[in-house]
This record gives structure tokens, sequence and C-alpha cells, in this order.
């Protein structure tokens, strides 16, 4: 399984690699400033066999996490293998319906990440298949 | 029509006894329900007109009275009836051309008292009396129809198609505006229209002409007397005034409503915005803040990272502050005093 943290705050983004790996979510979380780099690592190195976590910031700079979503697809795998977690500090209840509406998207977190959040995501039934 | 179950009340001038037992003989032969008035003078029938007890149908004028004749006697009969009665002329051969002009002066028919007959009586009485109230509802509905585009609290004119001059502008239009009817009657629409948007209605004028289409309606800039601007919202249709191809305006002031969905649609622009700063902007170093006092309270620290945090710690609460102070401008700017 291959995790990217795709956030413009790189000390947000310290932070949670600093979680994601005490928890064992992940072992080498890589980050991205912003949606556009994001994109164009998955383009050029997806594999198919591979199963990608995806942490999405939704206010970036270049490319926002909408932006990044709609060009989700071009990656050329599917949500079978491409799992999406937005990660935003927006308490927006139509941003959180927005996003959960994305086939890609299975889980908002509101800023700041915890510790209970990660757990938490291991235990999450739709994320089951990365932890297979 | 059954005649003999109208009810009439018919005023009979004649000084001649003889010929008005005559008539009213030939009258009740085929009107026997109606009530027949004779008036020997025409200052007795004056008289009978003004007290307006009864109202009378039709008058049969005798042309020839002792007090009275001629051209005089036919105005001042017509004048007496409050122009409101239709009037009959009884005349001899003598003055037969003068009868047949009378017509033209509001006379509705006249009878040659020496070929009367009860065919040709009740023919011109009752004829005489369905015209006059055909043309009573046609006064009244051409009144209603005036009234209506008068009395209409919205203002409302009338424009030559070919000449865009107005032909007819209505109290509400008058007072909105600010010109005469005198003032209207005088101008062409253009006069109404903005200097700058004279090429719009021209663009207007012609695609309407070309598509021919008989109800129009559109939002546009006019221009008062003072002039102030005022957006209107027109609707219009192609008539037929006297005689001439013109377009009856409808115009609905909506600038103080345009001015207060402006002004709504700003205040809710200026919330959306507040709303996305709130989620976004201000919620972005707060949740930082949050996570780094988790962060502190770690025990594996290092001196550096302990060092680091607080920097971080410390630019955080600066941008927060800078938010907040921006919020409050914007708010300020909203006004929200309403």
């Amino acid at each position: 399984m291959e995790m990217l943290l795709v956030d413009d705050d790189k000390f947000f983004t310290l932070m949670a690699k600093t979680m994601v790996t005490k928890t064992g979510l992940h072992s080498s979380p890589k980050a991205f400033e912003n949606g556009f780099v994001a994109l164009e690592y998955l383009k050029n190195n997806y594999t198919p066999q591979e199963k990608y976590l995806i942490f999405v910031d939704i206010n970036m700079p270049i490319m926002n996490g909408w932006e990044f979503l709609e060009g989700i697809n071009e990656v050329g795998g599917s949500p079978n293998n491409i799992f999406v977690v937005m990660v935003s500090s927006s308490v927006d209840y139509a941003d959180i319906q927005r996003a959960l509406k994305h086939p890609y998207v299975r889980e908002y977190l509101i800023k700041p990440l915890s510790i209970q959040n990660m757990t938490d995501l291991k235990k999450n039934h739709l994320l089951a298949p990365l932890f297979e | 029509m059954q005649s003999s179950l109208l009810h009439y009340s018919i005023l009979i001038i004649e000084d001649n006894l003889g010929d008005f037992v005559l008539i009213e003989d030939y009258l009740h032969e085929f009107l026997p329900s109606s009530e027949i008035y004779q008036a020997p003078t025409f200052s007795k029938a004056k008289e009978m007109l003004a007290s307006k007890d009864i109202i009378y149908d039709v008058i049969l004028l005798d042309l020839s009275l002792p007090d009275h004749s001629g051209k005089k006697l036919i105005e001042e009969a017509i004048e007496a009836s409050g122009n409101n009665t239709p009037i009959i002329i009884l005349t001899g051969y003598s003055s037969l051309d003068f009868a047949i002009e009378s017509l033209t002066i509001g006379v509705a028919d006249y009878l040659l008292k020496d070929e009367l007959t009860p065919i040709a009586l009740r023919k011109s009485v009752l004829y005489t009396i369905e015209r006059h109230k055909i043309l009573l509802n046609l006064k009244e509905s051409e009144q209603r129809y005036a009234d209506l585009f008068h009395f209409s609290p919205q203002p409302m004119w009338v424009f030559d198609v070919e000449t865009l001059a107005f032909l007819n502008v209505n109290e509400a239009a008058i007072r909105h505006y600010g010109y005469s009817y005198d003032e209207f009657l005088s101008m062409t629409i253009k006069d109404i229209r903005p200097p700058e948007d004279i090429p719009l209605l021209q663009a207007v004028l012609t695609r309407n002409k070309t598509t021919h289409r008989s109800f129009f309606q559109a939002e546009f800039r006019h221009q008062k007397k003072n002039g102030e601007i005022i957006i209107v919202d027109l609707k219009s249709t192609f008539i037929i005034y006297r005689g001439r191809a013109a377009k009856l305006i409808l115009a609905h002031d909506i600038t103080a409503n345009k001015k207060y969905l402006e002004e709504i649609e700003h205040q809710n622009q200026k919330l959306r915005e507040i709303a996305w700063v709130q989620s976004h902007v201000v919620r972005a170093p707060l949740a930082r803040l949050l996570g780094l006092t988790q962060f502190l309270n770690e025990e594996d620290l290092s001196p550096q990272e302990y060092k680091q945090y607080l920097k971080e710690l410390h630019n955080s609460a600066s941008e927060l502050d800078i938010i907040v102070k921006d919020i409050v401008k914007k708010t300020h700017e909203l006004k929200l005093t309403k």
C-alpha cells in the first residue's frame, strides 16, 4: 500500500506523518504540497496492483482538493484501489457533503488530526481492502 | 321583435292635436304598453325634459312649433334632452331638404308627416331606440377602456410604430415621468431614454419589426424629466390606434426592487465569503494550534523539536490574529444595520 499526504501546510504533513507512522497506519507516507504535484506523481507511478491511501486537503494553492478529485479519474485506477480521505479544517456541512458524494472519497476528517483518527481509520470498513 | 311587450316612454312635441292623435294611434298599434306624452310647445317640452321625472326613450319633434322652429329648434331640443335621447323629426314637404340636413346635427331620423304610415313610424321608432342603445353600450365600453388606460396605477402609453411619437399617455405616466400630457404628445419614445441607450432602443425596435411579435416584454432604462434614470419592466402589445399602427406600453418601475435585490445579493455574497473564511481560513491556523498543543504534550521531544513547535505555535497564533482582524473589517463593510 502506498500513502500520499496532500497538503500545502508543511507543518501539518509533518505532524500527520508522525501520527501515521506511530499508529502503524503506514510506515512511509509521501508528502505533496498541492493537488497538482500529487496527481502528477500518481499518473507517472501508478501501478494497477498497488493500493493507494490519499489524505487530501481542500484549500490549497495551484490545485485544490476539489480539482484534485476532478482529475483523479485520469490516474488510471478506480475506487477499488484508490482510497481518498479528505482532511480539512473546514467544518462547513456543505464541504463535508460534497466530499462524501465523490466515489473515491471514503472519509472526511476535520483538522487537527488525532491519534484516535488514525486508529479509527484502521477499523473503518470502507477502508478495509487497504489492510487486507 | 315582439314590440307589443316593449315598454317605452315617448315624448311627442307637436302643437297640432290632430297630428298628435294620429301618431299616438299609430304608436299604440305596435307599442300598446308604452307611455306616450305630449308637449304642445317647445317651452313645455323643455320643462318636461328638465324635470327628469320620466326618462324618454325617444322624442318625436315637429319642426314647426308655435314658439320655435327650424335648425335652432333642433339644436335646443338636443340640448334640452341632455344629448342623451334620440330625436326623430316630423316635417312636411316644405322643409324636406332641411330635415335631411338635420341628420348631420345629430337627429336620428326624419319622417314626412304627409306620408306617415304605421309601418314607417314603427320602423323608425324601434330602429332609432335600438340603435341608440347600441351606441350607448359602445360609448360605455369605450369609456371603460379609456378609464382602464387613464386610471391605471401603472404608467401606460401608446406610441406610433412609424414615427415613435407618443399618441396617448395616462395619468400615472404623467405623474411618474414628470412630463405634462402636452409635453408627452410632442415627444417620441426616444426622449425618455438615456441618450446612450438609443442604439439599444433602435436595435430592439428593428428586431421586433422583423419578428412581428405581438407581445413583448423586457427591461429597459428610462429617463425622467428631472434626469433621474429608472429601470422599467416594459410590456408592449401591438394595437391599431386611431387608424395608426401603434404599440400599447405598460411600464413597471422596478428600480427599487432591483436595488433591493442587488443589496441582498451583495449581502449574501459577503455572508458566503465569511462562512468560507471561517471554515477554511480561520479554522486552518486554529486546527494547527490544536494539533501543536497535542504534540507539545508528548514527552519525547528533543529541544530542537520543542523550539520548532513553539515557533509554529506563535506563527499560527499570529496568522489567526490577522485573519480575525480581516473578518472584523469585512463585517464592518457589510453594515448589517437593517
